[in-house]
């Protein structure tokens, strides 16, 4: 509602194939919607720079950079680092689902959090749900001088090992938690616990259930919103109804007043005059 | 003077009861004598007739204005965004210095009330009447939807830590909502328990103690989370077991019989003490409760209680009054046994309840700790 996280904060998404990947193979994810987080996508493949540079061109807060080249990585990343206004940054190494009016909280957090690292608390999405997660990089916000210094004293060579350094990062400073869930990470297929096919069977018919209990109640909270603005024009039908009604009453009765008048003043001079 | 908000479930015409439960009792308990400190507005979507008898006390006796609010009042994962808007607009309109809810509400409606009070400006406490997201568990896998690892358990328990977070102050029932609301917490130092409490003038044991446990009560909704086919597997295992011991269930039951088992409809505020003057001990085995009056209730007319260790362990000590029960019929069954066989050994069980429920559950003394809490004063 605020939107205050786009004024001091800004993710480095890290996106490859794996990561979009798990964005489509989710059965049941939570739909929270866009936010207004200012987001640089590093594309590390061929396939998703093409799509991610289109969507870029729909959306202010989106910049993609070509990363394609593993050995420029941390070089692009470093300009990146070095232009950067935000006082935060996140680095996310999954596609996150933002949980906006916490990320908002979170940005009037990182107003008042004197260049301390911010953490709050991220799900994990996976295909057949949402569980809670431990540990995620993404928990973070960290403030964008002490990321330059840490990649300037640990040249990471690709994205492993820049998570290594971020990770190693985060451990290092002194960090306000918070309780907030910001948000959930997408899991990618090698992350996710191995499962019979029966388990995954079931896990499958599970998540499609509670999708589609999901979408019955979409479908009653439409029908209950189209119910109470019909109510509400309705109301209001009856009430301009009502005015009109009175208006008109009052034009009819200031008529007959006048009728009235003037046809005392005509019986008068025709009783003067004659007609 | 201050003023205070509290946003309530929409008065329903076809739910009388609802409504005298809230107008009857449960507003004015907690409402008390608030009026010599705060304004109070209690807004609804559809506000009860301005003949309604409880209208007519709240707003008298009580200082309460009602207040039309105008909102689909729907708080699912697709309305938040517009059950915020709608609230935010009350409060912009009315600017009240604290808003709240007196009724317990779901996670979406606090949600969205933390969000409009964050937006406007003004202070919100949170009152968590019970362990919503527990409660619709429970219904929900009832009627056979998933919930446990679903976008929809990820979306409430986002919801509530928002809440949580905005909130000035977050209002518990008991020890056990602390301990669990104190992890969803930045700050757990703003919770406070404030029950609502008992009218010890109304509600008082009976002259003359039991001889023996044999007259165990239950009063509640018909509802698994209560734990009602825990309550109806020990009856028929004491069946045969201990023919003397029989059960009462009280709440939204059709009246009837079966074996050692009485069904009773609603009681209302007035009916309530003599139910509980009726009977020995009172069962709640309940899966998800906040603090439930009924405890407190039946612990001040002398029914020292069976309730669930999950639920209860950070409330009641060992000399309370009260028997902590596994969710296992056996066990409860036992409980039963062991107070019904041992007369000297219950006597002290029914001292225990009187005692605990004197220094902890009277209303006047909980009125005041939830007063201050809501105005923002230290306990």
């Amino acid at each position: 509602m605020n939107g205050s996280v786009a004024h001091i904060a800004r993710r480095y998404w890290f996106a490859d194939r794996a990561a979009l990947a798990a964005i489509r193979d989710a059965g049941d994810a939570p739909e929270w919607g866009a936010v207004a987080l200012p987001v640089t996508a590093f594309c590390l493949d061929d396939e998703r720079l093409g799509a991610l540079q289109a969507l870029a061109a729909e959306e202010a807060e989106l910049r993609v950079v070509d990363a394609r080249d593993a050995g420029e990585l941390v070089a692009i990343l470093s300009a990146g680092l070095n232009r950067e206004t935000a006082q935060y940054v996140q680095f996310a190494f999954h596609a996150v689902e933002d949980f906006g009016p916490a990320l908002d909280l979170l940005g009037e957090r990182l107003e008042t959090a004197q260049g301390q690292a911010l953490s709050a608390e991220m799900l994990a999405i996976g295909p057949f749900g949402v569980s809670s997660a431990a540990d995620l990089p993404e928990q973070a916000w960290l403030p964008v001088g002490a990321v330059r210094k840490a990649l300037a004293e640990n040249l990471p060579s690709g994205v492993a090992a820049l998570k290594a350094v971020i990770v190693g990062l985060i451990d290092a400073l002194d960090t306000v938690e918070s309780k907030l869930i910001a948000g959930a990470c997408y899991l990618t297929a090698d992350e996710l616990p191995p499962l019979t096919d029966a388990e995954r069977e079931a896990a499958l018919w599970r998540a499609r259930t509670a999708a589609a209990w999901t979408e019955i109640d979409r479908l009653r909270s439409e029908k209950r919103i189209r119910a109470g603005r019909e109510k509400a024009l309705a109301a209001r039908h009856e009430r301009d109804l009502a005015r009109q009604a009175e208006r008109t009453r009052t034009e009819i009765d200031r008529l007959h007043r006048a009728a009235g008048w003037s046809g005392r003043w005509r019986a008068r001079f025709a009783r003067l005059f004659g007609r | 003077m201050t003023h205070i908000a509290f946003f309530e479930p929409s008065y329903v015409a076809h739910d009388a009861r609802d409504w005298e439960i809230r107008g009857s009792y449960k507003y004015p308990s907690l409402l008390g004598d608030l009026q010599d400190r705060a304004e109070i507005t209690v807004l609804m979507r559809d506000l009860p007739p301005a003949d309604d008898p409880h209208r007519k006390t709240l707003t008298e006796d009580f200082g309460v204005r009602f207040a039309a609010l105008e909102t689909a009042d729907d708080a699912g994962p697709h309305a938040a965004d517009m059950l915020a808007e709608d609230y935010a607009a009350a409060i912009a309109a009315l600017a009240p210095d604290i808003v709240s809810t007196l009724n317990g509400r779901m996670i979406g409606h606090n949600f969205a009330l933390a969000r409009a009070a964050h937006r406007e400006g003004c202070d919100y406490v949170y009152r968590i009447a019970g362990n919503d997201i527990a409660t619709q568990t429970a219904v929900r896998e009832a009627a056979g939807r998933p919930m446990r690892g679903t976008a929809f358990l990820a979306n409430l328990a986002a919801q509530e830590r928002y809440a949580v977070e905005v909130a000035r102050t977050v209002i518990v029932m008991g020890g056990t909502e602390q301990s669990r609301v104190a992890s969803l917490a930045s700050d757990p130092g703003k919770i406070r328990i404030c029950r609502r409490g008992v009218d010890r003038g109304h509600f008082h044991p009976q002259y003359e103690a039991p001889d023996r446990c044999d007259r165990i009560l239950f009063v509640g909704r018909s509802s698994a989370e209560k734990g009602i086919d825990l309550i109806e597997a020990a009856a028929d295992m004491l069946a045969d077991e201990r023919p003397d011991v029989h059960f009462t269930i009280a709440g939204d039951f059709a009246e009837r019989e079966a074996g050692n088992r009485r069904y009773l409809g609603f009681h209302d505020y007035a009916a309530l003490p003599e139910l509980y003057r009726d009977h020995h001990a009172l069962l709640l085995p309940a899966r998800s409760e906040g603090f439930p009056q009924v405890v407190m209730e039946a612990m001040t007319s002398g029914l020292p209680a069976i309730l669930s260790r999950a639920l209860f362990a950070n409330d009641f000590g060992a000399a309370d009054g009260v028997a902590l029960v596994d969710y296992d019929p056996r066990d409860i069954a036992d409980v039963i046994v062991r107070w019904h066989d041992d007369p000297v050994a219950f006597a002290g069980r029914r001292r225990q309840a009187l005692a605990f429920a004197k220094t902890h559950f009277d209303a006047a003394q909980n009125g005041a700790l939830y007063h201050k809490a809501l105005l923002g004063e230290a306990a």
